[in-house]
């Protein structure tokens, strides 16, 4: 599904924010993707978006060599990324319907189907009553939702979500984390990035761990695993 | 003042409506870029309609004087004498269409312009007898036929051929059409960077929802689609005020020239003339529409 070979990153003639990560994400799986602040996980999460070119490694992406595509397979290829960003990043001048709406329309779809599914997936989320509404008068939870709405109409191969419960109180987090499983039960390959203490220790499912830039994998699954020096903020 | 839900959802169908996932006409500027689209509307059509008059123009001073010689006896009592002997030897000559003797009358109707309508005044003055001569063809053997017959008839007459006024009055009339057609080039080529630069502006502007639609798979050509219709409906706008504006300018200049006393010669459309400045409006559009995109694709190539 992913694959990460040697991969490094760097913005400009900067230092690496990201050295010789290798991994792997099998289609299907659930991983957290944890680390202090600086540690690279936006950069990481931008590597997986394809928002960005990695400085030097390969990134493999559903069978394809992302660094030899061409500007319009790249696209293509996003569009089976649904991404759910930290600060929700909604389009303040479309209403919560058209907002969610926003894949469908870039991949062509017709205004019927779109019109159906939009309207199914914001009754799913209990935005049913909400669709015609700007996202400036609504709630963080419900703009949450909406971005969560926006990342999975599409029906993407892959989820990425950087901090998603960053806003939320611990019930909605937690509702929103079923939502995810839930979507994760359906085929779709989930990463969230989190520093949520409460989040990890509730769900047991691999992580990955940056630090400094680099790399560890842990299984909390594995009883052979032996833990990596996690960070200090994690066992708070 | 905060806007009401309702202001708010009236306004986010609209703008969904209007087919921008990108809020381009909903920043200051869209105005300004119209009022510019509008200016420079207007001054391709005066650049282009004043080449195309410059153009007739030459042509009448051309066709006017090309076939045109005119020959000038000094006034003295055997003038009109010599006169009617040159007319009759002139008319046998092959290339010649006609030659008269001009008239006091036709020589009041050339000075009116100076003059006025009273001409009675001519009848007092030394005036010279003038023959015209109207020509099938001007060749240099015609030319030499006429010297020699008034150099026989008439040596003291001057044989006026024209041809420094011609060459005087092409070079001039050309020179300034030439200036006119640069001056169309130039705006062309500023409508151009105009197009790009307000482009480019919206992009900055714009950049976290690029960024975001780009995240989302938008290719090159759905981001670019929507620039180009926001400056194929801002043009759309200009083209309307810059037509306008120039319609009244050619009525005014219609009015104004209809007064004139008729030194200059008449000027008219023909439907090639419409048809080039019917095409101007066409043309800007192709432009814009084209520099939006060449410039979405130049600024996005920058994203991976």
């Amino acid at each position: 599904m992913i694959k990460f070979e040697h991969v490094g990153l760097r913005y400009g003639i900067g230092p690496e924010v990201l050295s010789d990560i290798t991994f792997t994400l099998e289609q299907g799986s659930f991983h957290f993707l944890c680390g202090p602040s600086g540690a690279g996980k936006s950069s990481l999460m931008t590597l997986l978006y394809l928002g960005r070119k990695c400085s030097r490694g390969q990134i493999h992406m559903m069978g394809k060599d992302t660094g030899k595509l061409k500007r319009d397979e790249l696209a293509e290829l996003r569009q089976k990324i649904g991404v759910v960003f930290q600060d929700f990043r909604l389009l303040p001048h479309l209403s919560a319907f058209d907002n969610a709406a926003l894949p469908l329309r870039i991949s062509g779809v017709s205004e019927k189907k779109i019109k159906n599914h939009v309207e199914e997936l914001l009754d799913w989320v209990g935005l049913g009553d909400c669709m015609k509404r700007l996202p400036a008068t609504l709630s963080g939870g419900q703009q949450q939702r909406i971005a969560v709405a926006r990342a999975v109409i599409a029906n993407p191969r892959l989820l990425l979500a950087d901090e998603p419960t960053g806003n939320l109180d611990d019930e909605t987090s937690m509702k929103l984390m079923g939502l995810f499983e839930q979507l994760n039960k359906m085929g779709t390959t989930i990463l969230i990035a989190t520093h949520s203490t409460q989040i990890l220790d509730r769900l047991p499912h691999r992580r990955l761990i940056l630090n400094q830039g680099h790399l560890d994998i842990f299984d909390p699954n594995a009883q052979s695993t032996e833990p990596p020096k996690m960070p200090e903020f994690l066992h708070a | 003042m905060p806007k009401s839900p309702i202001h708010h959802h009236i306004f986010s169908i609209a703008h969904r409506k209007s087919g921008y996932d990108i809020p381009l006409h909903t920043r200051l500027g869209t105005e300004f870029l119209v009022l510019l689209i509008a200016l420079m509307t207007y001054l391709l059509l005066l650049s282009a309609s004043g080449s195309i008059g410059l153009g007739h123009m030459a042509n009448k001073w051309v066709s006017g004087l090309e076939n045109a010689m005119t020959i000038e006896i000094p006034a003295k009592d055997t003038a009109k004498q010599q006169g009617a002997a040159l007319v009759e030897k002139l008319q046998k000559v092959e290339n010649i269409k006609s030659a008269r003797v001009l008239t006091q009358s036709d020589m009041g109707d050339m000075l009116s312009p100076w003059l006025g309508a009273d001409t009675s005044v001519l009848a007092d003055l030394p005036l010279p007898t003038l023959v015209s001569i109207e020509l099938k063809k001007r060749t240099p053997a015609t030319t030499q036929t006429i010297k020699n017959i008034v150099n026989s008839t008439a040596p003291e007459a001057i044989v006026d051929s024209h041809e420094a006024w011609l060459v005087d009055l092409l070079k001039l009339t050309n020179g300034l059409r030439a200036t006119t057609i640069i001056v169309f080039g130039i705006i062309l080529f500023v409508t151009s960077f105009l197009f790009s630069g307000a482009v480019r502006s919206r992009m900055a502007m714009h950049q976290r929802e690029l960024e975001l639609l780009h995240t989302m798979g938008a290719t090159d050509k759905y981001i670019s689609l929507q620039f180009i219709r926001y400056i194929f409906s801002q043009t759309t706008k200009g083209l309307g005020f810059g037509i306008l504006a120039g319609l009244m300018t050619f009525i005014f200049f219609a009015v104004f020239t209809n007064q004139s006393t008729g030194t200059l010669p008449e000027l008219k459309m023909g439907e090639i003339d419409w048809i080039i400045l019917a095409s101007i409006p066409f043309l800007l559009l192709v432009i814009g529409t084209f520099t939006a995109r060449q410039t979405v694709y130049s600024v996005l190539n920058e994203m991976p």
